[in-house]
């Protein structure tokens, strides 16, 4: 099941080597540690670049997206398996 | 010559299991929009069930109930396309992406680098792993030439490799299903089946003459090749520019249309997405052609021009007024296309433009502005207003799409 969410996160992570691996992140006062990153992929949004991660915490897969132009993060969707 | 092709299996599937882990070893099938009718790519899991790319979702369900149905996203595709060409071109500089998830490599070059084509292969898979992702895998043709690569790749494993040999060939070409061979679509085979040919290897016995007269100058050669296992002329292409080619736009509908107006939008239509295209890449084109298709004839008109034309009036102007209106239409059409091609870049078209390509120039510059931000078709002509618009293909041959790639 799928649940669309658009909502502001904040994102802790390391920058290492040109790149950024996000390790956990925020959302509604509860926090979730990034267990795995299963994909990463960037778009255009009319002139913005965005890129997303998608993450597995607990038992759930999280779509993050950033915002390169307004440098702001958002949980876009959330997968719960059943 | 060593040449490789390397096929990502299942390819929007395996992208939709790679980042969601709980739909990996399902059924699962991609279509356009929730909702619509078309499965435009289905996972191994879904094909083991019979369900198709192009299977139609109730077809599907049928045969498949488990099936789980994921909405395309495109851009994602597109960027592992990209990955995936960058991934293939650091192995070697002679690289031509066939298609999103398809490419050839000429690796002749490079064999010392790697003592034969095989380690070579499973250096790719390796990287292929690290870099889009463990789910993600692709079949490996490998022998002498494009045509008995690709071929190759219809025995590889998935995640490995196979090689058509000088010892395996008339094996394979005595045993492959005529349309396992890149460029035989199911009218050559049906045509093939009909002359009492089951299987390549025959036609080597085959008269030319007789090739000739029942397939025609094109195929009638071209199949002889192909039974000795020689290139077939369609990957010629790969050796030359890819922009020279051309921008092109075919669409087939789903019935057969009788209707001028129609027509006459359709064609607009794919000019607009051509020329479109055709300023994308910052050149223009001098030569112009237009082909309409109805159950089993065909019309079409070309011309070399000696200017260079990119704007969608100029080139409406001679496909439509010039050559469609002339001529008297006698079958209804299911397909259209439409190319502009002997492209050249903007930078090298020297000569003096004239005040009102000028003007043109900046109007379409303008709607393209427009375009790029608010979506294509955002600004169309009024001929487009009322009728349904044809979009940008996303999927199948890339042909223009590879110039985005370049970057
Ligand atoms: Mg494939």
């Amino acid at each position: 099941m799928e649940q669309t969410i658009g909502e502001t996160i904040s994102v802790l992570g390391i920058f290492k080597n040109a790149s950024f691996t996000p390790k956990k992140f925020k959302w509604n006062n509860h926090t979730y540690p990034i267990e795995n990153i299963t994909s990463i992929h960037e778009l255009k949004d009319g002139e913005v670049v965005k890129r997303r991660y998608a993450v597995l915490s607990g038992p759930n897969l999280y779509l993050l997206e950033y915002n390169r132009q307004d440098e702001t993060w958002e949980l876009v969707q959330i997968w719960m398996e059943g | 010559m060593t040449i490789l092709h390397v096929d990502l299996n299942s390819y929007f599937a395996t992208i939709e299991q790679q980042q969601n882990p709980y739909l990996r070893g399902k059924p699962i099938g991609i279509v356009k929009d929730i909702g619509r009718t078309c499965i435009i790519a289905a996972s191994r899991e879904a094909k083991q069930h019979g369900v198709k790319t192009g299977s139609n979702v109730h077809d599907a369900k049928h045969l498949c109930p488990q099936i789980t149905l994921v909405k395309a996203d495109f851009d994602k595709y597109f960027h592992y396309t990209k990955r995936f060409y960058t991934l293939i071109e650091s192995f070697t500089p002679k690289v031509h992406l066939f298609s999103l998830d398809e490419a050839f490599l000429d690796a002749t070059d490079c064999m010392n680098l790697y003592g034969s084509a095989e380690p070579l292969a499973e250096k790719i898979q390796e990287r292929m792993y690290k870099d889009l992702g463990s789910w993600v895998t692709a079949s490996i043709g490998i022998s002498k030439n494009y045509m008995l690569a690709k071929l190759a790749g219809e025995y590889a494993p998935k995640g490995g490799y196979f090689r058509i040999t000088k010892h395996n060939l008339d094996e394979i070409l005595a045993t492959c299903k005529l349309s396992d061979i890149c460029g035989i679509g199911p009218r050559l085979a049906e045509k093939l089946k009909n002359t009492g040919v089951t299987n390549l290897l025959q036609i080597r016995t085959l008269d030319d003459a007789i090739l000739k007269r029942r397939f025609g100058p094109f195929w009638g050669p071209e199949l002889k090749r192909i039974a000795h296992g020689q290139d077939s002329h369609l990957f010629s292409f790969l050796d030359t520019n890819e922009y020279m080619k051309g921008v092109g736009r075919t669409i087939t509908g789903f019935r057969l249309c009788d209707d001028e107006d129609q027509i006459r939008q359709i064609i607009r239509n794919l000019i607009e997405e051509a020329t479109m295209k055709t300023r994308q890449m910052d050149m223009a084109g001098r030569h112009l052609s237009i082909f309409l298709e109805g159950e089993n004839r065909i019309w079409h008109r070309h011309q070399t021009l000696k200017y260079y034309v990119r704007h969608p009036d100029e080139v409406f102007a001679l496909l439509y007024n010039g050559f469609y209106k002339r001529w008297q239409r006698s079958f209804p059409i299911i397909r259209f296309g439409v190319r502009v091609s002997l492209l050249k870049p903007m930078s090298e078209i020297s000569g003096c433009w004239l005040p009102q390509w000028q003007k043109r120039e900046r109007i379409w510059k303008a709607v393209d502005t427009i375009n790029e931000k608010y979506g294509l078709f955002s600004i169309r002509p009024g001929t487009l207003l009322k009728s349904k618009i044809i979009r940008p293909e996303v999927t199948g041959y890339l042909g223009d799409k590879l110039y985005q790639f370049r970057d």
